[in-house]
């Protein structure tokens, strides 16, 4: 069984400690089980990842928090609120960036943002300010009146995570982020979960790059399959990989039960490659 | 010699993998127009393609189907034309005698003429929807990184259209002989083996070339479409609705067209009967028309043949029809040489879609953020995504269209009043008003489709939502209605008619609004709420039919009510709204 701290799952308690709280969650789909028997706490001010190889179930987790999947056992508090009855009241407070950005197609930028102002009820002096200079600092000035169907995957992604920002939320639900941004500007967003959580908000941070995980993660779940795998601090995942002093693609790799197999994956495509030399004609 | 013949077989199987390659094109060509037009069902159909991959092609399928059906429905024009010609000359007419002679034979030629029209039309109308794609540079994307010469995805964009309409084109070239033969061989006694073989026989080149003139025109009508259907970067509001009026105009068209073809077919004997023109006139008209390439010159020599020497000809209709039909020659080379060279330019041209002009206008752009309530917010952004959606504008404008349509073709005859009486007519016209309601009940719900990730991550009260929606049950639909009442103008129940029909007005909102709740409840129930989306899935036909069974019925019993008198009716509907309230109340808390 893996924990990530001493305190007890059943203590509900009204606990500020914590934004999010998941026990013992479980998703099927059909015969599938997307998730399974997933336990996890994310503190106030910390940048939690979600780390798994493909089909691990991050989405499908994610989307629970938000409520907008029902787990069909456990429970998941946001806020102490539940996110499916709540729900309102938690999507006021949380900031979604989803897989795809599904955003309408047939809207400009100017008016996707006057739309979400509307519904967020947001102060129009403010929000306009804080908007300018969160698409000056993400070079998405030009394409405010642009129809968001020909924005670039990259540029739509950006504006979808400038709609995840600007209500000021005390949660941000990140599910691959960095998809399609440029250097500049997936510099820019870690700066921006930076600042977040220094201001002490959380992070939930869903992915499959390492290397984002190792970087911005203050705590890291390894989920495979499903499964809850590992979960602490990158210095703590290496204890329990007994791989002191390794870096996170070793951990992962040594946890998921992967690292065998890529070697074999490895020393098989070696051989292949020798044996269809590229030859000049 | 051998190796010439070598080459040529080289050649032969290079072009055969070719064509075996282009079904790959010709696929994602489909699956980029249907994309392409599929609005703000974009997201779902990607995963309905996902799903099931076989429907991409089955659209085709059916327009192939559909095409290759009505070229064989127009058969009936030519052998008609035959048959009545020789009915006519062969005293089975009793007034032959007042019937000049040049007179058949412009009927008979414009009415074998209009047959080659026809043919093109129907071709343009069925084809033109599927192969608009072809002209998309993207598609051809893929195999430019295949190793294939410049030449060969060259000739790929050829292999690739052709594939578009290779069952039409077959058809479109068989079709006229048949139907010659078919006119023959009702009237087997009168024609001999050799003219039988020389009608068919040039019937046959006539039908070629006709076939290959009407594919450089469909090249030429897709290639225009394709630019206009392209999404224009700037002025899309513009583009959309341009796009809805083309469509618009090629529903009518095609509507317009099949209603031609009906009429003609069946008043084909009166033409001839009812003589317009004196025999002077009439050699004046046929020794003009036959110089006309298309479509006269090959109706005239069709004609010349069918009569069998047994009518008079002018020297200069038969010259005309001759010169005619090897100008057209001509211009049907030019025409399919500029054709193959737009197809081939196509492969060439760097997909522009979707480049963006990048920095290109960098003055201060003003960022003002205008809060209104949840209500209009919803309303503003519904009229933008309708606005620029060609198949929601089609939602809305459609219902209105088909009617005025209906009552224009119909008032003459006032073929629905007076076979089917008062009733039957108003329960169709309800049937036509339930089919449409449910249809921009979809309409609405799938303007919600199209962003998920900003809607399932914002606050959002169904109760708003709904709110924004109900204006159109208002709008479209109760117009549609009204105006079938016109439908009525000519019987002397007509101001009784509109008592009724005005007393029965609030029947439809309030079914179509029902219905639309009810459809939410069958595909929207949450553990904690409704939502507009298409949430549960699963039986989704079954649900669809449900919800729209619904519609029909609660109006059905409107009228059911109504036998009882118009008071039954008024009171129904007033339980009725109360009803709504209170379970709009419930569905949709506040
Ligand atoms: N709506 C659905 N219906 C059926 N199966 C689903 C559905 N959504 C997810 N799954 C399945 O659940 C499993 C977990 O999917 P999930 O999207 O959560 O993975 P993920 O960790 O986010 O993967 P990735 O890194 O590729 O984004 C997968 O096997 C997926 O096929
Ligand atoms: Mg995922």
């Amino acid at each position: 069984m893996v924990t990530d701290d001493n305190i007890s799952y059943s203590d509900y308690s009204i606990d500020e400690k914590y934004t999010v709280k998941a026990t013992n969650l479980v998703k099927r789909f059909g015969n599938l089980i997307a998730v399974n028997n997933l336990t996890f706490k994310v503190r106030k001010g910390e940048i939690f990842g979600l780390l798994g190889p493909n089909g691990a179930g991050k989405t499908t987790t994610v989307k629970m928090i938000l409520g907008l999947l029902e787990p069909d056992e456990g429970e998941i508090k946001v806020f102490d609120l539940h996110p499916e009855k709540d729900e309102i009241e938690v999507k006021k407070r949380v900031g979604y960036v989803s897989e795809e950005p599904l955003i309408y197609r047939s809207m400009t930028a100017r008016q996707l943002f006057n739309f979400v102002g509307s519904l967020r009820n947001l102060d129009p002096e403010e929000t306009s300010q804080k908007l300018y200079s969160l698409l000056e600092s993400f070079e998405a000035l030009p394409y405010y009146d642009k129809l968001i169907a020909t924005l670039s995957r990259g540029n739509k992604q950006k504006m979808q995570v400038i709609a995840s920002l600007i209500h000021d939320p005390d949660l941000l639900i990140m599910d691959e982020p960095l998809t399609g941004l440029d250097a500049k500007s997936a510099k820019v967003l870690k700066e921006i979960l930076e600042m977040h959580k220094e201001k002490g908000g959380s992070v939930i941070l869903s992915t499959h790059i390492l290397e984002i995980a190792e970087e911005l993660c203050d705590r890291i779940a390894i989920i495979d399959h499903g499964r809850l795998i590992a979960l602490g601090t990158v210095e703590e995942l290496s204890h329990l990989a007994n791989k002191v002093g390794a870096d996170l693609e070793d951990i992962f790799l040594r946890l998921t039960n992967q690292d065998e197999s890529v070697d074999k994956i490895v020393e098989k495509l070696r051989k292949s490659m020798k044996n269809g030399k590229i030859v000049k004609k | 010699m051998v190796k010439l013949l070598k080459s040529k077989g080289m050649k032969m199987s290079n072009l055969l993998s070719l064509y075996k390659l282009s079904k790959s094109v010709y696929r994602e060509s489909i699956l980029y127009s249907q994309l392409e037009s599929s609005g703000s069902n974009y997201t779902k159909l990607l995963e309905r393609i996902g799903k099931n991959p076989k429907i991409i092609s089955s659209q085709p399928k059916v327009m192939k189907f559909l095409t290759s059906f009505y070229i064989i429905f127009l058969t009936i024009i030519p052998v008609r034309a035959i048959t009545s010609i020789n009915s006519i000359l062969h005293n089975n007419f009793p007034s032959h005698t007042q019937i000049p002679q040049q007179w058949i034979v412009l009927i008979g030629s414009i009415l074998n003429s209009s047959f080659l029209l026809l043919e093109l039309f129907v071709l343009i109308i069925f084809s033109i929807m599927m192969t608009w794609g072809l002209f998309s540079p993207q598609i051809y994307s893929w195999p430019q990184t295949l190793p294939l010469r410049k030449k060969d995805i060259e000739k790929l964009s050829l292999l690739t259209f052709i594939r578009g309409i290779n069952v039409q084109l077959l058809f479109m070239i068989l079709v006229l002989p048949l139907g010659i033969a078919i006119g023959i061989f009702i009237n087997i006694t009168l024609y001999s083996p050799k003219t039988t073989f020389l009608l068919i026989f040039v019937s046959l080149i006539i039908s070629i070339i006709t076939s290959f003139f009407n594919l450089g025109v469909v090249v030429f009508i897709s290639k225009k479409m394709s630019i206009l259907m392209e999404e224009k970067e700037d002025n899309s509001k513009r583009s959309s609705i341009i796009k809805a009026i083309i469509t618009l105009l090629y529903l009518i068209s095609s509507m317009t067209l099949m209603y031609f073809i009906q009429i003609a077919i069946d008043k084909i004997p009166n033409f001839f009967t009812k003589v317009l023109l004196s025999s002077e006139q009439s050699l004046l008209f046929n020794n003009i028309l036959s110089f006309i390439p298309f479509p006269f010159s090959g109706g005239y020599l069709i004609t010349i043949l069918a009569t069998n020497h047994s009518l008079y000809f002018s020297p200069i209709t038969i010259l005309g029809s001759i010169i005619g039909l090897f100008l057209f020659t001509i211009l049907t080379y030019i025409l399919l040489k500029y054709s193959v060279s737009i197809l081939l330019k196509t492969s060439r041209t760097k997909s522009s879609f979707k480049k963006e002009k990048e920095k290109e206008n960098l003055q201060e752009t003003s960022v003002q953020v205008n809060v209104t309530s949840p209500l209009k917010a919803f309303i503003k952004r519904d009229l933008s995504i309708i606005s620029r959606d060609l198949q929601l504008i089609m939602v809305f404008v459609m219902p209105i269209i088909i009617p005025i349509f209906a009552i224009i073709t119909d008032i003459e005859d006032n073929v629905l009043l007076n076979e089917y009486g008062l009733t039957a007519s108003f329960i169709s016209i309800i049937f036509y008003v339930a089919l449409t309601t449910y249809m921009i009940i979809t309409g609405i719900t799938n303007i919600e489709s199209g962003g998920e990730t900003i809607t399932s991550s914002i606050p959002i009260k169904t109760r708003d939502q709904i709110k924004s929606k109900l204006p159109y049950f208002f709008s479209t639909i109760l117009l549609a209605y009204l105006i079938w009442n016109l439908f009525f103008i000519n019987s002397e129940l007509f101001p009784k008619m509109i008592t009724f029909s005005l007393i029965y007005l609030p029947a439809i909102p309030l079914a179509g609004i029902s219905g639309f709740f009810f459809k939410i409840f069958l595909f929207g129930k949450l553990k904690y709420k409704y939502v507009v989306e298409e949430i549960k899935t699963e039986h989704r036909l079954a649900k669809h039919f449900v919800s729209f069974l619904f519609v029909l019925i609660v109006l059905l019993l409107y009228i059911g009510l109504s036998f009882l008198g118009y008071w039954a009716l008024g009171i129904g509907e007033i339980v009725y709204s109360i009803l709504l309230i209170f379970v709009f109340n419930y569905m949709f808390p506040k």
